[in-house]
C-alpha cells in the first residue's frame, strides 16, 4: 500500500503517474479519463486528492471537460506531454547527466549511441 | 426547528470538555467538521480520542456544546443513531449470534440498514452467513462488523481503530470499501487510528489531540501549504537547526527538518522541499515519539 | 413496534435452545413415568393413590390430572430457572462488551430493558403454561391410549375439556401478569442491584432480605418489613391463583364433567378476586418501587452499562 514517496505532494505524484499512463498510451486521446471514484478506489487516495491531480493535468492542457460527460484526454495531449517531458529533461536532467559524463570522461563512442 | 443541512457543519463542538473526576479527558475543544470529509483523529493512548468519540455518539456527557448532525447526542441519542454509525475499538459483536441473525436483527432495529447491501458486502469477505461469531477470528469479526456498518445509510461514520487485528489484505479491502461506500462528498468519516502512514493517503483532514487538547485541526491541503519539510545533508545541519525547526529527523538519504511556516529564504535554499508526513508532524507537535515510523529511520 | 418485536426476537434467538429444553423436559419425563412407571404414587388432597389405581379412574379425570401435573411442573421449573437467570440478565451483555454493539443501535434504553424483561419474566412463563398444557394433553393421550385404548381417549367430553382448560389457561396467564406487578419490586430492585453493584448485587440483596430485614424490625420493635415481605409473597401467589379449581376432596369417582363445566365460572370469580386485591395502597407502593427499579436499570444502561 505504501506507493507514495515523500518528495512531492500526493496529488502531484498521482498527476505524474497519470501523465505516464497517457504517454504509455494506456489512455488514448479522445478517450474518457477514469472517474474520480474509480481512480480513488484504485490508488487508495481520497477523492479530493484525485480531483486535485486531475485539475493539475487540466491546467497543463492535457484534459478537456465535456459537459455532462466528464473529463476526456484532449487531442494533442500526447504531443504536449512528450514536449513537456523533453523540455524538462533537457533543462533539468540532461545538464546534470552531461556534467557527470564529462567528469567520467565518457564520450559518444563509449556510450555506444549507435547500437540499440 | 428545521435542520438545514446545506450550510451547517455536520459536527460542531464549542468548548467541549469531558471530565472523569478531576481529570479532563477532553479539554475545551472547539471545531467544525463539514460533510464530505475523511478526518483522521490522531493521538497517543489517553490523549482523549476515545472520550471525544464517545461524546460524539452520546455515550458520555460533556460540558460545553456539541452538535452532531444538528442534534444533541445525549438528549436525542436514538434519533442521532439513525443517521450515525459507529464501531468502538474492540470487536464486540454478540458471540452467540450467527452472522445471518445479526443481519436480521439489524434490519429490524435500524431503519436505514439494508440487509441486501450487508449480504453483498459480506460475500466479499471470507465469512459465511451461517458462521457463529464465537467461531470467528478477531480479524473476521472486525470484517463482519465493518460490512454491517457499511450497509447502514448513515451520514456520519465513526471508526475507533477499525483496522486493529486485520491483516494487510483485509486492511486494503477495508480502505477500498471506505472509498467506494463513504466518499461520495455527502458523508463524513472520522477515523481514529495509530496506523497513520497507511491511512494518510485516504484522509482529507487531520485532527491531533494531545492530553485532551486540540493541537491541530487542518485539511491536508492546507497542511502542505503551512508546514515545510526540508531535506538537507549533514553539512547544513547546524545552519538549519539555528532556524528552530519543530523537529529534526532522518529520511532516506539524509536528514530533514520540519518547520511551521516558511523558514527564511536562505534556509530554504540549503535543502530541498519534501512532503511533510503526518507521522513526523504528529511527533513534532506532541513531542512523544511513540508512534513507530516505518520509513527512513 | 417493529423494534420491540425485533428485541423480543433477539431474546428468542439467543436463548431458544435453553428455553425449548426447559419447556419440553417435564413433558418428556412425565411421559416416561406414565408409560414405564407402575409403582409411582400420587398425593391427591391427602389421599394416597397409586398410579395403578389412577388407571382405573375415568379417562377424563386422568387427562385432567395429568395435564394439571405437567402444567404445574413445567411452570414451576420455568419460574425457578427464570428466577436464577434474572439477576444475571441485568449484566448479560456487559461481560463480553457486546453491550457496546447494542448501544450503537438507535434503540431507546427503556425499550431495550423492557423487551428483555417482557421476554423472560412474562412471555417465557406464559409459554411454559401453554407448553405444559399441550404437553400434558400429549402425555394424557398416550396414557389413555396405552391403558384404556384409543376409543376411551376419543370419547372424552372434549368440548367441556377444552373449554375448561382454556378457562384455566386464561386465568393463569392473566395471573402471571398480575403476579409480576406484585413481584416487580423484588425482581427489578434485585436486577438493579446486580446491574449497579455487579457481583455484589445478589449478595447485598440476600443480606438485606435475610439479615437486614430482621435487624430493622428488631430496631423498630415491630415486624414491619417481615410482614410486608410475607404479604408480598402471599399477594403474588394469590394473583396467580386464589382458590383451587378442583373440589376439596377429590376422589377417583369425582364428577369430572361438573368440574370442567365449572371452570369458566371459577376462572372469572378467581380473577375478580385477584383484581380486587390491586385496589390497595400496598399494590401502589409495590408497583412504585418496581418502577423505581426499572428506572435504575434504564439509568445504568444510559451510563454505558
Amino acid at each position: 500500500m505504501q506507493a507514495w514517496n515523500d518528495k512531492q505532494a500526493l496529488y502531484q505524484q498521482l498527476a505524474d503517474r497519470l501523465a505516464a499512463r497517457l504517454l504509455d498510451g494506456e489512455i488514448a486521446e479522445g478517450q474518457a479519463m477514469p472517474s474520480v471514484r474509480a481512480l480513488a478506489g484504485h490508488y487508495l487516495l481520497n477523492p479530493l486528492t484525485v480531483s486535485r491531480a486531475l485539475q493539475a493535468l487540466d491546467e497543463q492542457g492535457l484534459l478537456e471537460n465535456r459537459r455532462g460527460l466528464g473529463l476526456y484526454v484532449r487531442p494533442g495531449a500526447l504531443q504536449r506531454l512528450r514536449q513537456a517531458e523533453r523540455d524538462h529533461f533537457l533543462q533539468h536532467e540532461w545538464p546534470v547527466l552531461r556534467a557527470r559524463l564529462r567528469r567520467l570522461g565518457l564520450g559518444a563512442e563509449q556510450l555506444q549511441w549507435e547500437n540499440p | 426547528m428545521s435542520h438545514t443541512i446545506t450550510d451547517q457543519p455536520l459536527l460542531r463542538a464549542q468548548g467541549l470538555t469531558v471530565q472523569y473526576g478531576s481529570k479532563r479527558a477532553v479539554d475545551n475543544l472547539s471545531f467544525d467538521i463539514p460533510k464530505g470529509r475523511v478526518v483522521g483523529l490522531l493521538g497517543h493512548n489517553g490523549a482523549g480520542k476515545t472520550s471525544l468519540l464517545k461524546a460524539i455518539v452520546g455515550l458520555i456527557a460533556g460540558q460545553g456544546s456539541l452538535s452532531v448532525l444538528g442534534l444533541d447526542p445525549r438528549a436525542q441519542r436514538v434519533e442521532l443513531l439513525q443517521s450515525l454509525a459507529y464501531i468502538p475499538d474492540v470487536a464486540i459483536l454478540p458471540r452467540w449470534a450467527r452472522v445471518s441473525e445479526l443481519v436480521d436483527l439489524m434490519s429490524g432495529l435500524h431503519p436505514r440498514f439494508s440487509a441486501e447491501r450487508a449480504r453483498t458486502l459480506l460475500r466479499r469477505t471470507s465469512v459465511g452467513l451461517d458462521d457463529k461469531v464465537k467461531n470467528l477470528s478477531k480479524g473476521m469479526v472486525v470484517q463482519v462488523h465493518l460490512a454491517l456498518v457499511a450497509a447502514i445509510d448513515a451520514r456520519l461514520l465513526i471508526l475507533d481503530e477499525p483496522t486493529l487485528g486485520l491483516d494487510v489484505l483485509s486492511r486494503k479491502s477495508f480502505y477500498e470499501m471506505l472509498i467506494d461506500e463513504w466518499c461520495d462528498g455527502e458523508r463524513t468519516v472520522i477515523i481514529s487510528t495509530h496506523q497513520v502512514e497507511e491511512i494518510e493517503a485516504l484522509l482529507s483532514d487531520v485532527m491531533m489531540l494531545n492530553e485532551g487538547q486540540l493541537v491541530l485541526y487542518i485539511s491536508l491541503q492546507d497542511l502542505e501549504q503551512r508546514f515545510v519539510a526540508l531535506g538537507h545533508d549533514a553539512a547544513t545541519a547546524d545552519a538549519i537547526a539555528a532556524a528552530h525547526p519543530l523537529l529534526r529527523y532522518r529520511v532516506q538519504g539524509g536528514q530533514a527538518a520540519l518547520f511551521d511556516g516558511k523558514p527564511p529564504a536562505d534556509v530554504l535554499a540549503m535543502g530541498q522541499r519534501l512532503r511533510p508526513s503526518l507521522v513526523d508532524l504528529f511527533v513534532a507537535l506532541t513531542r512523544r515519539p511513540e508512534i513507530s515510523r516505518t520509513q527512513g529511520v | 413496534m417493529n423494534t420491540f418485536i425485533t428485541l423480543l426476537r433477539r431474546e428468542w434467538l439467543q436463548h431458544r435452545l435453553g428455553w425449548l429444553i426447559l419447556l419440553s423436559v417435564p413433558t418428556v419425563l412425565t411421559l416416561g413415568l406414565v408409560l414405564l412407571g407402575n409403582s409411582a404414587h400420587i398425593q391427591l388432597n391427602g389421599d394416597d393413590i397409586s398410579l395403578a389405581d389412577a388407571r382405573r379412574a375415568a379417562p377424563a379425570l386422568q387427562t385432567l390430572l395429568i395435564t394439571l401435573i405437567v402444567m404445574v411442573i413445567t411452570f414451576a421449573l420455568t419460574v425457578l430457572a427464570v428466577g436464577f437467570q434474572l439477576p444475571g440478565l441485568a449484566r448479560r451483555d456487559v461481560q463480553d462488551r457486546s453491550i457496546e454493539f447494542w448501544l450503537s443501535l438507535p434503540v431507546g434504553h427503556a425499550q431495550s430493558v423492557g423487551a428483555t424483561l417482557t421476554a423472560h419474566s412474562l412471555l417465557l412463563p406464559v409459554a411454559a403454561l401453554l407448553a405444559g398444557l399441550v404437553g400434558g394433553q400429549l402425555v394424557a393421550a398416550a396414557a389413555a391410549i396405552v391403558m384404556q385404548g384409543p376409543v376411551a381417549w376419543l370419547t372424552q367430553p372434549w368440548p367441556a375439556m377444552l373449554l375448561g382448560l382454556a378457562a384455566l389457561l386464561t386465568r393463569l396467564v392473566l395471573g402471571v401478569a398480575l403476579a409480576l406487578t406484585w413481584l416487580s419490586p423484588l425482581i427489578l430492585l434485585t436486577m438493579a442491584a446486580s446491574a449497579w453493584l455487579k457481583r455484589w448485587g445478589l449478595p447485598v440483596v440476600m443480606g438485606l432480605l435475610f439479615a437486614g430485614v430482621p435487624l430493622l424490625d428488631h430496631y423498630l420493635g415491630q415486624d414491619v418489613f417481615k410482614t410486608a415481605l410475607t404479604r408480598l409473597m402471599d399477594e403474588s401467589r394469590q394473583a396467580l391463583i386464589t382458590t383451587s379449581p378442583l373440589p376439596d376432596h377429590l376422589t377417583l369417582s369425582a364428577d369430572v364433567l361438573a368440574i370442567l363445566m365449572g371452570m369458566p365460572a371459577w376462572a372469572l370469580r378467581d380473577l375478580g378476586n385477584a383484581l380486587s386485591h390491586l385496589a390497595s395502597a400496598f399494590w401502589l407502593l409495590a408497583t412504585a418501587l418496581g418502577a423505581g427499579g426499572f428506572g435504575l436499570l434504564v439509568l445504568r444502561r444510559q451510563r454505558g452499562a
